[in-house]
């Protein structure tokens, strides 16, 4: 079996899709570098091109509409270790079929392309819901948290609307990466090692206050600590001051 | 028990916040004001929910009494007047300083504010009205908020708080006219009723303090089940008339909680399924295109061991099983184990191929449900396709029953979800 193998980023993927279509039509996976190999596949190096990538994304963004260029952005955030293949087996039938590779449902490569997706965009939205943003003696804001997808430059705009007044740090303790927001601009930039923040004063005072909240609104006699479990995952209180 | 202010602002703030925790809707969807440079927060159309609480409920909104100083006395209510419990009250900037500090900090989605009736219907409603105002002006807060509106307060007060909310409510509190009579005595229905006639005209979106009086998120309405003899089926009756009449955009039921010792009341709260079955009748309702009279021909009780939408399609067992690859939207809606986004999924995906039951395991159909009221290409797996006390058996008890039909394709019965009704913050 001929194997596509690519660059590690978005650009290289998408090279190796261009590679897929021109010049290795018969390849039959497409994986990234970090690929365990065995010795019975034949391993296609493709290297990445940024102009090759532009031309692809023209490519589904004129079979597919924007909407589908964003999903398969959004896919290859995963951490899904077989999400090159899979995007791959999606962006086959889109090329062939259209957006309406997108409506067919009963189809394996539409399923696994849709839970690969629903995960990244999942957990943006956890993001949104449990990130906790704490007031630094600078009256600056600051946040981390851990994520399994890399999703940190998809969080930060909800953030910049909701807080246009207020600048903050939102770090992505997973991938060791920031954005930080001066109250006009963002910018992403790598984090430091040792990140020392010190709180305001009041800070503790009011992360007291959402402690007390949240425990009184709980109802005692229903306590079920599974439902709570289910939609609040016990991997991310670690960044959420009431737990 | 007099403490008034002599309590620091977290004995307040708990004591406030205990009191509202009864109110459930949480919801800080459907407004989508967007943000606007230079003010704090925006409204996500499908609201965001923050946090979970031990009982498995979000947190979405910051639910507060602006006080629980009360001068009624209503028989089933913890804030009664003739209790002896902590008193508190906040003060309307205190409040705004709790909101600004939860919500830079994304602890919440916004605001719900509520009151115990402090003086007078008049007076509650205006100090209600003047925290809305501080929030939206000095505070230039865009976020969400859902205001209480105090029963008998006057139309202006109503009207102005409108402008400031995203969202506001009256409850009904309880499913029939002789049930308020006996446990909430000093509130009249005309009084209840009015105010929701009045929101009814109010739904659609509109910036923050523009003279056309309109709240983006409409209104919502909660009563308490399991207080009264009033039934499952009177109660869906009621929700009916409420989402047809006064475009309620929705009816949040609240299991009966024993905070009061009442020889009017029952000493035992109801079983927590039922509020449950209360809820699925009113997602049917909503998003089914379920009439009320179809889910209980008669005004008694939901099964408690089957879900409502199960318990139609036993009774009407003649319309079933349906073939996937032809039934009409509204069949496939009606399909017990299909909701709204399978139902979609099908219509769609069949114009490619047609579709098999390995097909529908893709798309996640809950097959142990639907298999006894679908055909995939013709093939059925249900055993029985007529005999609905057969197929009840299996839904409720099903790895016996399966066993001994010594079937083939075993497969685990997934029992319902009976468990305690959840309370999304996105609807």
């Amino acid at each position: 079996m001929k194997v596509l193998v690519c660059q590690p980023n978005l650009v290289g993927f998408l090279s190796a899709i261009h590679a897929f279509y021109y010049d290795e039509k018969d390849a039959q996976l497409v994986v990234s570098e970090n690929y365990a190999r065995n010795l019975m596949d034949e391993y296609i190096e493709v290297d990445e091109n940024a102009d090759i990538a532009s031309k692809v994304r023209g490519g589904i963004i004129s079979k597919g509409g924007t909407a589908s260029y964003e999903d398969v952005c959004d896919a290859y955030r995963s951490c899904n270790p077989d999400k090159e293949n899979i995007i791959f087996e999606f962006l086959k039938l889109l090329f062939k079929h259209g957006a309406n590779a997108n409506l067919m449902f009963g189809e394996g490569a539409v399923t696994d392309f849709n839970d690969v997706l629903k995960k990244v965009v999942n957990e943006i939205h956890r993001m949104h819901m449990f990130v906790r943003f704490n007031e630094m003696s600078n009256g600056a804001y600051y946040a981390f948290y851990t994520s399994d997808n890399d999703i940190l430059e998809r969080i930060v705009p909800h953030f910049t609307q909701t807080y246009n007044t207020q600048p903050f740090i939102l770090h992505d303790y997973t991938r060791r990466k920031m954005a930080v927001y001066d109250g006009s601009d963002t910018a992403f930039l790598l984090a430091p090692e040792k990140l020392e923040v010190e709180l305001s004063e009041r800070e503790l005072f009011f992360q007291d206050l959402w402690k007390i909240y949240h425990n009184s609104v709980a109802i005692a006699d229903r306590k079920n600590l599974k439902l709570q479990r289910q939609f609040l995952p016990k991997k991310y209180r670690h960044f959420m001051n009431e737990f | 028990m007099e403490l008034g202010k002599s309590l620091t602002v977290s004995e307040r703030l708990a004591v406030l916040a205990d009191g509202a925790k009864y109110d459930v809707s949480c919801s800080s969807s459907g407004s989508d004001r967007g943000a606007k440079k230079g003010f704090l927060g925006k409204c996500n159309i499908a609201g965001i929910c923050h946090s979970f609480t031990s009982d498995g409920r979000c947190v979405s909104l910051l639910k507060l009494l602006m006080t629980n100083y009360c001068e009624y006395d209503c028989v089933y209510c913890v804030n009664r007047r003739s209790n002896d419990i902590p008193r508190a009250r906040l003060e309307p900037r205190e409040i705004c300083e709790l909101v600004e500090n939860f919500y830079r900090r994304n602890y919440i989605e916004g605001l719900f504010l509520s009151s115990a009736v402090e003086k007078s219907p008049d007076y509650t409603m205006q100090r209600l009205l003047e925290t809305l105002i501080l929030l939206r002006t000095e505070y230039k807060y865009r976020g969400y908020i859902h205001v209480k509106t105090i029963p008998g307060a006057s139309a202006h007060l109503i009207d102005a708080a409108a402008r400031y909310a995203d969202r506001m409510s009256v409850n009904i509190e309880l499913p029939s006219e002789n049930s308020l009579k006996l446990l909430a005595p000093q509130k009249k229905r005309e009084a209840i009723t009015a105010p929701m006639k009045q929101l009814a005209v109010m739904t659609d979106a509109r910036e923050p303090g523009r003279p056309a009086v309109k709240i983006p998120a409409g209104q919502t309405t909660q009563m308490i089940i399991g207080a009264t003899p009033d039934t499952d089926g009177q109660i869906i009756r009621l929700s009916q008339a409420l989402y047809g009449g006064f475009k309620m955009k929705r009816v949040y039921y609240s299991a009966y909680t024993p905070v009061n010792l009442n020889t009017s009341l029952p000493a035992l709260p109801p079983d927590l399924r039922r509020e449950n079955r209360l809820y699925q009748a009113d997602w049917l309702l909503r998003f089914y295109n379920f009439k009320a009279e179809e889910l209980l021909p008669t005004e008694n009780d939901f099964a408690l061991d089957i879900d409502p939408k199960t318990g139609w399609a036993l009774m009407n067992l003649d319309k079933f099983p349906v073939e996937i690859n032809s039934a009409p939207y509204e069949a496939l809606l009606r399909v017990p184990g299909i909701g709204v986004r399978n139902a979609y999924r099908i219509m769609q995906a069949r114009k490619f191929s047609t579709l098999t039951f390995d097909s529908l395991k893709k798309m996640r159909v809950v097959l142990p449900r639907a298999k006894y009221f679908i055909t995939a290409n013709g093939e059925y797996q249900g055993l029985f396709a007529d005999d609905a006390e057969k197929i009840r058996a299996c839904l409720t008890d099903g790895d016996k029953l399966l066993l001994e039909a010594k079937t083939a394709r075993y497969e685990q019965i997934s029992m319902f979800d009976t468990s305690v009704s959840i309370i999304y913050g996105e609807f």
